[in-house]
Order: C-alpha cells, then sequence, then structure tokens
C-alpha cells in the first residue's frame, strides 16, 4: 500500500517537474509573423481542447498589461501545425519569448508561476532552469 | 439565467480525491482476494464493483451529474473563491469512462478466474486518481486530449460547447 502511495507520489513528482521548466534557448529566430518591433512576444502555443492553457493566457495577458514592452500573442499549435513542428512544440501550453529582433530566447512548458515568465523575459534564471542551443 | 457552459476544474478533483481514498481501500481489501477463490461477496470485490458503478454513472450522466459533482456544486464550490477558468465537461468525463473500463475489466476478470486483476486495476485506477487528487494531472484528459485532437469526441463536445472558458468573458458555473 505504502509502495502504492509512493509509485503514485514519484509519478506525480515527476510530471510537475516537467511543468514550467524554463530552457533557455539560443540560435533559433522566428518569422516576422510572429514579432514585434521593440516588444518582447510572449507567444503562447494553445490548442483548443486545452485546460491548462486557459489557465495560463490570464497570466501572460497581465504580464502584457503591465509591462509596455511585453506584448502577449496566442496561437493555435494545431492550426499553424507546421510551425510547431518546426519549434519542436510537443505539448500544449508551451510559450516561447521572442526578443524584438525575432530571436527566442526561453521556452517555457506547461503552467507556472508568472515570476518565471518574467524572469524568462528579463533573463534571470528561475529554479526550473536550463540552458540549450537549438 | 444563463445556461451554464462550463464546469468549475476543481469539481472534478474533489471527486477524485474521494474515488482515490475508496480505491485505495480497495486495494487493500482486494490485495488478499488474489490467492483466494473468486468470492462475490468479499467486501474488496464490491467495493470495486461499486466504484466501477459510480464511474459509469459519470459516464452516462455526465460528471456534473455525478453525486460527487453534485455534492462539490452544493456544499464545497459557494465556499470558495471563483476559479480562474471554467473548463468543458468532456475531459472529465472521458476520465470517467477510462476509469470505468479500468474497473469493470478487474471485475470481469476476477469473475473468471483471473482474481489477481481486481487488485490491478484497483491499484491502476488509484494511481490515475491520486495524480488527479494530488497533483491536478488528469491522465484520462490527457487521452482524451489525443482522441480530441484528430476530431475524436465520443460525442461529448457539441456543437457550440466551449472548451475552456475564463472568468470574466462569460462568468457561469
Amino acid at each position: 500500500m505504502t509502495a502504492l502511495v509512493a509509485v503514485a507520489t514519484i509519478a506525480g513528482f515527476i510530471w510537475k517537474r516537467g511543468q514550467g521548466r524554463v530552457v533557455k534557448v539560443s540560435g533559433h529566430t522566428i518569422s516576422e509573423d510572429y514579432r514585434t518591433p521593440g516588444k518582447t512576444v510572449l507567444l503562447q502555443f494553445t490548442t483548443e481542447f486545452c485546460s491548462p492553457c486557459a489557465q495560463l493566457k490570464p497570466r501572460l495577458e497581465k504580464i502584457a498589461n503591465f509591462r509596455s514592452d511585453v506584448e502577449f500573442r496566442a496561437i493555435d499549435a494545431v492550426e499553424h501545425l507546421d510551425l510547431a513542428n518546426s519549434l519542436g512544440i510537443r505539448s500544449t501550453p508551451t510559450t516561447l519569448v521572442v526578443s524584438p529582433a525575432g530571436e527566442i530566447t526561453a521556452r517555457i512548458t506547461g503552467v507556472a508561476a508568472a515570476e518565471v515568465f518574467v524572469n524568462a523575459i528579463d533573463g534571470r534564471p528561475s529554479t526550473t532552469y536550463e540552458e540549450i542551443t537549438i | 439565467m444563463s445556461t451554464p457552459k462550463g464546469i468549475d476544474p476543481r469539481g472534478p478533483r474533489f471527486g477524485a480525491s474521494i474515488t482515490a481514498v475508496a480505491l485505495l481501500v480497495g486495494v487493500w481489501l482486494t490485495i488478499g482476494l488474489a490467492s483466494q477463490p473468486v468470492n462475490m461477496e468479499a467486501p474488496g470485490y464490491v467495493l470495486i464493483v461499486v466504484i466501477s458503478a459510480m464511474f459509469l454513472w459519470g459516464v452516462l450522466g455526465g460528471v456534473t451529474n455525478h453525486p460527487y459533482g453534485l455534492f462539490f456544486a452544493k456544499f464545497i464550490r459557494p465556499q470558495l473563491k471563483a476559479p480562474e477558468y471554467l473548463e468543458s465537461p468532456a475531459g472529465p468525463t472521458f476520465s470517467q469512462g477510462v476509469g470505468f473500463v479500468v474497473t469493470i475489466t478487474g471485475v470481469l476478470l476476477y469473475i473468471a478466474g483471473v482474481t489477481v486483476a481486481l487488485p490491478v486495476a484497483a491499484a491502476a485506477a488509484f494511481v490515475a486518481a491520486f495524480l488527479n487528487a494530488a497533483f491536478g494531472y488528469c491522465l484520462g484528459c490527457e487521452i482524451y486530449l489525443l482522441f480530441a485532437r484528430r476530431g475524436i469526441t465520443f460525442g461529448l463536445e457539441k456543437p457550440g460547447t466551449p472548451r475552456t472558458i475564463r472568468i470574466g468573458d462569460e462568468h457561469s458555473i
């Protein structure tokens, strides 16, 4: 019984660990359609049936409302399948931080606190932070 | 009066908590049955049958008409703040179906003489219910998404049914 609860708990923590994981990205730019001059874009990949996407969206909108240098955009991953595949979007919500120059600087998988996104925008590390190049 | 268009996502999680506790008791009661002849009066067997029936209720009536959902709406929901968003009941309803399939498979195999199937099915269902209750990870909803993205919704998504609604856009519970 204890082992069963332990296995379920470990499985839960493994899943939780993947949520809100911030990956610093470099060497990848995005098309002009998805960038805004002078602003950092929070580009959220979402799907129609994704409840966590709806949970995350108001947090990102709030960040964009509070910061004049940030814009929020949501993209349906199914409707933009080619883009999602080219960017390696495997699950929703996945949020990309796109610099004014169109460079993808970070990728956040799943739902995370607003602070995690603000840190990613400002290039500050969060607790769930790793650096890769794609 | 507006028509309800979504459910409070905390409702299914509340139901999953009750189910997880019941299934844990079920696992405890059925472990011993695995090494004994089939006994359809054993408390563990009866409990898993009841849990399976509750899952079936959720499938046929939808999570909003499930006893746990009704209890949540009447007694728990009024004590809580408004949720950040509402969600379509389709995923949680599909999850009830997954729970039903898992538990009824265990029951049928047990009746057929595969006695170990009952605690195994109870344990598998417990893990899924526990993940939802403790971590908010709805395994059945994820399985539903795999189908829904391919346009297979099992009739759970009626035309015009919003998948998710942000509070503020349309407020209905």
